[in-house]
């Protein structure tokens, strides 16, 4: 735990500091300027923070007002210390974003059993924090590809195509699909067929744009959304990940195996589709594709969907 | 020089539960090194106090950090005559202690304290 210590008289400060070393597992660091506290503080996350109040050059309540702008969670537990002990510097202090309050000369009996305190609180918050970020993480990604798991997807999707239809912007939509992944799992197991998807989301992370978004719907099969893209583009993309998928084989038991993949695209008709509706026609055109031979892309608009579909019948 | 018949005197140099809080509590040598810091920030502030360029606003800031400080360090009473200081320059119209007293109360303190420290080591 990093414990910081503000205060203009270096010897409050050195006398604040032995006693916070008393405490297991904590690293002090003392200002005597709350100016260079304020920089340390902004570019490290403290986890407690002793700040006297009076000071030149900026008080213990504007380094408050300041710091919490940026702490915005105020999560940081704040120490504010001062001689002046009537109830109006209480309450500024208190006003401002202090979680806690001392008034020199402090008793260090009392003065460790809050630092405890704080501290344990401290640690309680990081802990929850660290699994509330492990519980979005579990909701929202495909844990074995590190993609967006099927729900998540959806949200993104519904998300971008929000923002197309209010932009006016493209939107295409892949759906990609590992072929003959039975084999490769009857073959050499579940392991290596996990290896497989792994390579293939690994592959698509790679040759995507940032902004684009990779999701596991589920088995073999992944989505690519592709916002600001028509269909031409997509397909253009599509086909690059196609042959990239198809040069880079995968190692297997020390063999080395071919990987290919067949891909649907779509794009978006702002006037008739829907996520569902969008996802179905990149589902169809990717079982077009596996139809015919496999280790292809086809893409088509909604508008040529029923010449195709004709076509294809 | 002291005045040993000054009624500063008839009050603790300075608190000596507190003092042993810390020689019990703290790692070796510590105390020491808190009082050094101490002794130094003494004379900084004492500087500061006797320096007749600084202003009303500064010379009331430094009476301040000294209270507080001699309070945190357990030098109750010196820490009482820097708060009269500190009161007698917000009022300007107030006539307060004069420095010197205060000075005289930190030396007490020090050389009691050093008593207490040079026992211990």
């Amino acid at each position: 735990m990093k414990v910081v210590i503000i205060d203009d008289n270096a010897a409050n400060a050195m006398l604040i500091e032995s006693w916070v070393q008393q405490l297991d597992d904590v690293e002090t660091v003392c200002f005597n300027d709350s100016a260079d506290g304020l920089a340390w503080c902004e570019a490290n996350e403290p986890d407690l923070i002793f700040l006297d109040q009076m000071m030149p050059k900026m008080s213990g309540t504007e380094f408050l007002t300041r710091y919490r702008s940026v702490d915005t969670e105020a999560a940081v537990p704040i120490v504010m210390v001062t001689a002046n002990a009537d109830r109006q510097t209480l309450y500024t202090a208190l006003e401002a974003g202090a979680t806690d309050f001392l008034s020199k000369p402090f008793d260090p009996t009392e003065f460790l059993a809050r630092t405890r305190n704080l501290l344990r609180l401290r640690a309680n918050h990081l802990e929850l924090k660290e699994t509330i970020e492990r519980l979005h993480y579990l909701a929202t990604t495909d844990t074995l590809t590190e993609t967006a798991n099927r729900a998540h997807f959806f949200d993104r999707l519904n998300e971008e195509i929000d923002r197309a239809r209010r932009n006016d912007k493209p939107l295409s939509l892949a759906v990609l699909d590992a072929d003959r992944f039975k084999v490769i799992n009857d073959t050499f197991g579940h392991a290596a067929g996990d290896t497989v998807l792994k390579t293939l989301a690994d592959t698509a992370r790679s040759m995507l744009r940032n902004h684009d978004i990779v999701g596991r719907l589920g088995g073999e099969e992944f989505a690519i959304c592709m916002p600001e893209t028509n269909l031409e583009e997509g397909i253009h993309v599509c086909e690059r990940l196609r042959a990239a998928i198809e040069e880079n084989r995968v190692q297997l038991e020390g063999r080395s195996l071919k990987l290919t993949v067949s891909i649907g695209v779509s794009q978006f008709d702002s006037k008739t589709d829907a996520a569902d509706s969008l996802l179905k026609r990149a589902d169809f055109l990717l079982y077009r594709a596996k139809d015919s031979g496999r280790n292809q892309v086809i893409g088509v608009n909604e508008n040529k969907m029923s010449e195709f579909s004709s076509m294809a019948s | 020089m002291t005045d040993t018949h000054s009624p500063d005197n008839a009050e603790p140099a300075f608190n000596s539960e507190f003092l042993d809080q810390m020689i019990e509590s703290l790692p070796p040598g510590m105390p020491q090194q808190l009082f050094d810091k101490l002794s130094e920030e003494c004379d900084r502030l004492l500087a500061a106090l006797k320096d007749e360029t600084k202003s009303a606003e500064e010379t009331t800031s430094a009476a301040h950090e000294f209270k507080g400080m001699l309070a945190n360090f357990g030098l109750d009473h010196s820490s009482r005559i820097a708060a009269e200081i500190e009161h007698s320059q917000k009022h300007a119209s107030m006539i307060g202690p004069d420095v010197a007293r205060l000075e005289a109360s930190i030396a007490r303190g020090r050389q009691a304290i050093k008593t207490v420290l040079d026992k211990s080591a």
